[in-house]
C-alpha cells in the first residue's frame, strides 16, 4: 500500500519534470507505458539469443508505433497535455496515479470497456485468473512465450523480472527504457515501471498474433464510433486517447482498458463480488467472440469507415505487424494523430472496436460499475498485488498441469515416483488379452469349437500352464524390492550414491537378453545340451535345492518334443489329403501353442523362484551376497532365461518345419483348393507370432529381477558404509 | 474339463505354520488325493480348481505358501489381492495354534479388509493326538470373526467345504456390494461372460404356454 502511496509521490515528481523542462519531454517519453513496455522482453530476450530477439521485436512492433507516437506527441503538444501524458500510462495496470483516474474517468463510457476488453482478450489466450488479476507480472511472463516460440528464452527472464517489478522501479526496466526507444536514459524512475505496467496489456495483445493484425486494422472504425457517448473528457486525456489511437485502435484499447482496469478496480472496494463478475463476464464473452475477425474482416470494416485517423492508422497497422523495422513509419504517423486531438474519436474507437467482436454489452456492463472512487487506490494497490500472487500461482499450477498431462519429460517422472499412477503389469495385460480370446472363444458355437479355439490361444495356455501366476507373484515380489532398493538408497552417502546408481543400471544391463537370435536358424536343438546346460545354471544359481524345477524341466522336455517326435516323423510325410493336411496343421497349431505356453511358463517360474532365493539369500547373512557375486549371478540368470529362449524359439521352429512340409502337400495336393494352403499359411504366421510374443515375455520377466540383484547391490554398498548398516 | 469357461476368479492364499498340512490341503482339493510325503513348499506353489457357487462357475487361483519362518519376508508379497485367506494350523500341535495371532495380523494388514478368512484345524482324523480342542478354536475364530472348520486332508473330511464355504462368504461379499470388484486389490476378477449362443431352433421357450 505505501508503495502505492510512494508512487504516486514519484509520479507527481515525474509531471512535474515533464511540465518544468519541456527539453525533458523526451526524456519522458519513455514513460509512454506502451513503447517502453513491448521492448522490455526484447531486451532481456537479446542477452539471451539474438534472433529471439529479432523475433520479439517484431511481434512487439505492434507496439512500436505506438511508441514513436507517443514520442512525437508529446514532443509537439508538450503542454498541459503532456503534463498529463504520463499520468495516463499508469493506469494501465496498477492505476496508480491520482490525476490520470479522473480524466480517465470522465470519459467512462467508453475507455472503461476497452480495459475490460484487454484484461478479456487477455483472458482469451490465458488463464482468467490471469485476466482478472492485471497484474503486470503474470502479463509479461505469458507474453514472452507467446509473441513468438523462440523468445521462449526471454520468458523465464520475463517472469523473473515481472516480480521485482512491482511497485519499485528496478534496474531492469529501466535499462529495457532506453533499449527500446533509444532515447537518453534520462527517464523519470517511475518511468520504466510504468512502461513495464503498460506492456502488461500490449504483451497480452501480442500474445494473440491475430487480434494484434486486427487491431491495428481497425483504427479505421475510429470514426465511425465517434458519436459514442464521449461525455466531454478533459483535454488531456482526449490528447492521450487521439494519440494511443493513432498507433491503431489497440493504443486507445489499451490507454483506455488501463482506465478501466482502474475503475473495474477500484470498484473492488466498492463492490468486491462485483468486480470478479465483471472480469469473467468479460473474458468469457472475449473468448466467445475474439476468435471472430480475421484481419481481412477487419481490414474491410477499416475501409469502410473514413476520417484522419482512418488515413493515418492503416500505414502505421502494416508496417507494425510486416516489417521489421516499422519504427520510422510510426514516427510519421504519429504526428497527425497526435493533431487530431479529440477525445472522442480514441475512446470511440475502443468501444466501437470491441463492439465489433460482441463485446458491447460487456462494455456496457462495465461502465454501470465505474462510479469514480479515487479513495480506493489503496485498496486497488492491495488488490493488485493479491491478483497478481494468484496470476501467479495459477500459472505456476498450470504449468505443472501441462507438463504432468502431455507426458513426455513429465511423464517419465510421474513414472518415477513409485506408487505414482497405476501401469498395467506383464501378467495384467496377458490376463487382458486372455479374457478377449475368451471372449472370442463364447461367439462360438460348440463347446468343442471353443475348447479348439482356446488351445491356440497363448494366453490361455499360459493361464493353464502357471505361467501368469508366476508372471503375477514375480511383479509383486518386484515391487516390494523396488521400494526397498529405493529405501536402501537413502541411506548410502551421496559419493556412494553415484557409484550405486551406475552399478544399478549395470545390472539392468547385464540382465538385458538383447536380440541375440537374429539367426535363429543357426540354433541346433539338442534337448540334453539344453539340460544339462540348464542345470548347470540352476545349481549355481542356487534356487532349485530339491531339483523338483529340473525334473519338470525334463519332464516338460520329454511332452513336448516326444509327441511332436511322432508327428513330424509319421504323419507328416504320409500327409496327402486335404483332410489330413487339414486336421495336422490345426494339430500342429495347437501343439506348438502347447509348446511354447509350457517351455515360456516353466521360465517364468524358474525366473520367479530365482527371484524369491535372491530375497531370501539376502536374508540369510551368512549367504550375504557380494558385489561381484550378483553381477556374476544376473549374468547367469540372463545366460538361463537364454537358454528358455532358445529352448522355445527350436520347439517352435520344428513345429514350423514340419508345417512347412505340409504346406508343400497341401499346394500338391489341393490344385485348385486354396482353402487348406490358406489354412497352413495362416498358422505359420500365428506360431511364428506367438513364439515372438513368449519370447518378449521372457525378456520382460527377466527384467523384473533388476530390483533383487539391485538389493544385493545396495545391501553390499550399505554394508560398507559408515552411515547407516544393512537396511 | 472346460477350463475357460468360468465368471469369476478368486485369488486364494493358505497360510500357516509350517507342516501343518496346507499344500496336503491343496493337493486334496485340487486332486482329491492324498500327498503322504509333501515336500516343504519353497516359497508359493500354486494349484486351481473350478468350483460352481450359486449357480456361477468361480475358478480359484490358489496360492500356497510356505510355513517356513524364513519364507515369511517373500510370502508376505503375495498376500495383496487375495479375496480369501485360509490359515490354517495343525489340531495336533498347539504351537501351530499358538501363532495363529500372528498369521492374522498378517492376514489382516497385507490383504483388504474385505478378504474373507477361513480358519482350518487340519489333521482332524489324528483325534488320539489333539492338542486343541474345537470349542476354543471356536471360541478365537468368534471372537475375531473368522468361520471355522476342521477338516482333514487325509481323509478329505471338510475340506471341499472350507474352501468352497470361503467361495460362498465372497461370493455373498460381492452380491451385497460389500466387496466392490472395481478395487484394485478386491482380489477377484470377473470375467466379461460371452452371450451363450442360443440356438432358437433348438427348444420353445419353457414357460410359454400357460395362458391361465
Amino acid at each position: 500500500m505505501s508503495d502505492f502511496a510512494d508512487d504516486d509521490d514519484v509520479f507527481e515528481d515525474a509531471q512535474d519534470l515533464v511540465e518544468e523542462s519541456p527539453a525533458d519531454v523526451h526524456a519522458a517519453a519513455p514513460v509512454e507505458p506502451s513503447p517502453a513496455a513491448p521492448a522490455t522482453p526484447a531486451t532481456e530476450a537479446d542477452d539471451e539469443a539474438d534472433e529471439a530477439v529479432s523475433e520479439v521485436v517484431a511481434t512487439v512492433h505492434s507496439t512500436p508505433a505506438p511508441a514513436a507516437t507517443a514520442t512525437a506527441q508529446v514532443e509537439e503538444t508538450h503542454s498541459a497535455t503532456v503534463a498529463q501524458e504520463p499520468s495516463q500510462p499508469e493506469p494501465g495496470p496498477a492505476a496508480v496515479s491520482v490525476d490520470a483516474q479522473p480524466a480517465q474517468h470522465e470519459p467512462a463510457p467508453s475507455p472503461p470497456p476497452p480495459a475490460a476488453a484487454a484484461t478479456a482478450a487477455a483472458g482469451t489466450s490465458t488463464p482468467a485468473t490471469v485476466a482478472e488479476s492485471n497484474s503486470q507480472t503474470p502479463t509479461e511472463s505469458i507474453v514472452a512465450p507467446s509473441s513468438e516460440p523462440e523468445t521462449a528464452p526471454a520468458a523465464p527472464k520475463a517472469l523473473k523480472q515481472a516480480e521485482p517489478v512491482s511497485p519499485e522501479p528496478t534496474p531492469t526496466t529501466t535499462q529495457v527504457a532506453p533499449t527500446a526507444q533509444s532515447t537518453p536514459s534520462t527517464v523519470p524512475v517511475d518511468a520504466p515501471e510504468l512502461a513495464v505496467k503498460q506492456a502488461a496489456p500490449q504483451e497480452r495483445a501480442s500474445k494473440q498474433a491475430e487480434p494484434i493484425q486486427t487491431a491495428q486494422n481497425t483504427p479505421p472504425t475510429v470514426p465511425v464510433a465517434a458519436p459514442a457517448p464521449a461525455p466531454a473528457p478533459a483535454p488531456a486525456a482526449a490528447s492521450n486517447n487521439a494519440g494511443w489511437g493513432s498507433w491503431g485502435s489497440w493504443g486507445s484499447v489499451w490507454s483506455a482498458a488501463a482506465a478501466t482496469v482502474t475503475s473495474v478496480t477500484e470498484t473492488a472496494t466498492n463492490l468486491s463480488g462485483n468486480i470478479s463478475k465483471i472480469t469473467r463476464e468479460a473474458i468469457e464473452s472475449v473468448e466467445g467472440s475474439l476468435n471472430i475477425p480475421t484481419p481481412e474482416q477487419m481490414s474491410r470494416m477499416a475501409e469502410d469507415t473514413s476520417s484522419n485517423s482512418a488515413s493515418s492508422a492503416p500505414p502505421a497497422a502494416t508496417p507494425s505487424t510486416s516489417s521489421p523495422a516499422p519504427e520510422p513509419t510510426p514516427a510519421k504517423v504519429a504526428t497527425p494523430v497526435a493533431e487530431q486531438s479529440t477525445a472522442s474519436p480514441s475512446a470511440a474507437s475502443s468501444s466501437s472496436l470491441f463492439g465489433g467482436w460482441g463485446l458491447g454489452s460487456v462494455l456496457e456492463k462495465v461502465k454501470t460499475v465505474v462510479p469514480v472512487d479515487t479513495t480506493g487506490l489503496e485498496a486497488l494497490g492491495q488488490n493488485v498485488m493479491s491478483h497478481g500472487l494468484v496470476a501467479l500461482e495459477t500459472i505456476g499450477k498450470r504449468t505443472i498441469d501441462a507438463i504432468t498431462e502431455q507426458g513426455g519429460e513429465g511423464a517419465s517422472v510421474r513414472l518415477r515416483v513409485p506408487g505414482a499412477g497405476p501401469r498395467p503389469t506383464l501378467s495384467q495385460l496377458l490376463r487382458d488379452r486372455r479374457a478377449e480370446s475368451d471372449g472370442l472363444a463364447g461367439g462360438l458355437a460348440s463347446a468343442q469349437q471353443q475348447k479348439a479355439a482356446a488351445l491356440v490361444s497363448l494366453s490361455a495356455m499360459l493361464d493353464k500352464y502357471q505361467g501368469l501366476v508366476h508372471l503375477e507373484a514375480l511383479e509383486m515380489l518386484t515391487t516390494n524390492c523396488t521400494v526397498k532398493v529405493q529405501a536402501a538408497q537413502t541411506g548410502l552417502a551421496s559419493q556412494q550414491l553415484l557409484e550405486a546408481h551406475s552399478k544399478l543400471d549395470r545390472i539392468r544391463m547385464v540382465l538385458d537378453l538383447g536380440e541375440e537370435l537374429t539367426d535363429s536358424s543357426a540354433i541346433v536343438y539338442s534337448a540334453d545340451k539344453f539340460l544339462e546346460e540348464a542345470t548347470a545354471l540352476i545349481e549355481k544359481l542356487g534356487y532349485d535345492r530339491n531339483a523338483t524345477l529340473v525334473h519338470r524341466l525334463a519332464d516338460a522336455q520329454e511332452a513336448i518334443f516326444g509327441e511332436l517326435r511322432d508327428v513330424l516323423d509319421e504323419d507328416v510325410p504320409n500327409a496327402v489329403s486335404v483332410f489330413q493336411i487339414s486336421s495336422l496343421t490345426s494339430e500342429l497349431h495347437q501343439q506348438t501353442i502347447d509348446a511354447i505356453a509350457r517351455i515360456t511358463s516353466l521360465a517364468l517360474e524358474h525366473i520367479r523362484k530365482l527371484g524369491e532365493s535372491l530375497l531370501l539369500q539376502r536374508l540369510e547373512k551368512e549367504r550375504q551376497v557380494s558385489t561381484e557375486r550378483a553381477f556374476a549371478n544376473a549374468a547367469m540368470a540372463r545366460n538361463l532365461v537364454a537358454l528358455f529362449r532358445e529352448h522355445l524359439v527350436s520347439a517352435q521352429q520344428q513345429h514350423s518345419s514340419g508345417l512347412a512340409t505340409l504346406a508343400r502337400a497341401a499346394s500338391e495336393a489341393a490344385g485348385d483348393n486354396k482353402d487348406v494352403q490358406q489354412q497352413v499359411a495362416t498358422v505359420q504366421n500365428s506360431v511364428q507370432t506367438e513364439a515372438q510374443d513368449a519370447t518378449s515375455y521372457l525378456h520382460d520377466a527377466l527384467l523384473l529381477l533388476v530390483p533383487m540383484f539391485q538389493l544385493h547391490i545396495t545391501d553390499g554398498m550399505a554394508a560398507t558404509s559408515p552411515e547407516s548398516p544393512l537396511l | 474339463m472346460a477350463s475357460y469357461n468360468y465368471s469369476y476368479i478368486f485369488k486364494y492364499i493358505i497360510i500357516g505354520d509350517m507342516g501343518v498340512g496346507k499344500s496336503c490341503l491343496l493337493h486334496q482339493f485340487t486332486e482329491k488325493k492324498f500327498l503322504p510325503d509333501c515336500p516343504h513348499t519353497i516359497g508359493v506353489e500354486f494349484g486351481t480348481r473350478i468350483i460352481e457357487v450359486n449357480g456361477q462357475k468361480i475358478k480359484l487361483q490358489i496360492w500356497d505358501t510356505a510355513g517356513q519362518e524364513r519364507f515369511r519376508a517373500v510370502t508376505r508379497s503375495y498376500y495383496r489381492g487375495a479375496a480369501g485367506a485360509l490359515m490354517v494350523y495343525d489340531v495336533t500341535r498347539r504351537s501351530t495354534y499358538n501363532h495363529l495371532s500372528s498369521w492374522l495380523t498378517d492376514a489382516r494388514n497385507l490383504t483388504n479388509p474385505n478378504t474373507t478368512i477361513f480358519l482350518i484345524g487340519n489333521k482332524s482324523d489324528l483325534e488320539s493326538q489333539r492338542d486343541v480342542t474345537y470349542e476354543e478354536a471356536k471360541k478365537f475364530a468368534d471372537d475375531n470373526g473368522l468361520t471355522f472348520l476342521e477338516a482333514s486332508a487325509k481323509t478329505g473330511a471338510n475340506v471341499e467345504e472350507s474352501f468352497i464355504e470361503t467361495a460362498k462368504t465372497i461370493f455373498q461379499n460381492i452380491q451385497n456390494g460389500s466387496l466392490d470388484l472395481n478395487a484394485a486389490e478386491s482380489g477377484v476378477q470377473q470375467k466379461t461372460q460371452p452371450a451363450p449362443a442360443v440356438d432358437l431352433g433348438d427348444k420353445p421357450a419353457a414357460n410359454s404356454g400357460c395362458g391361465c
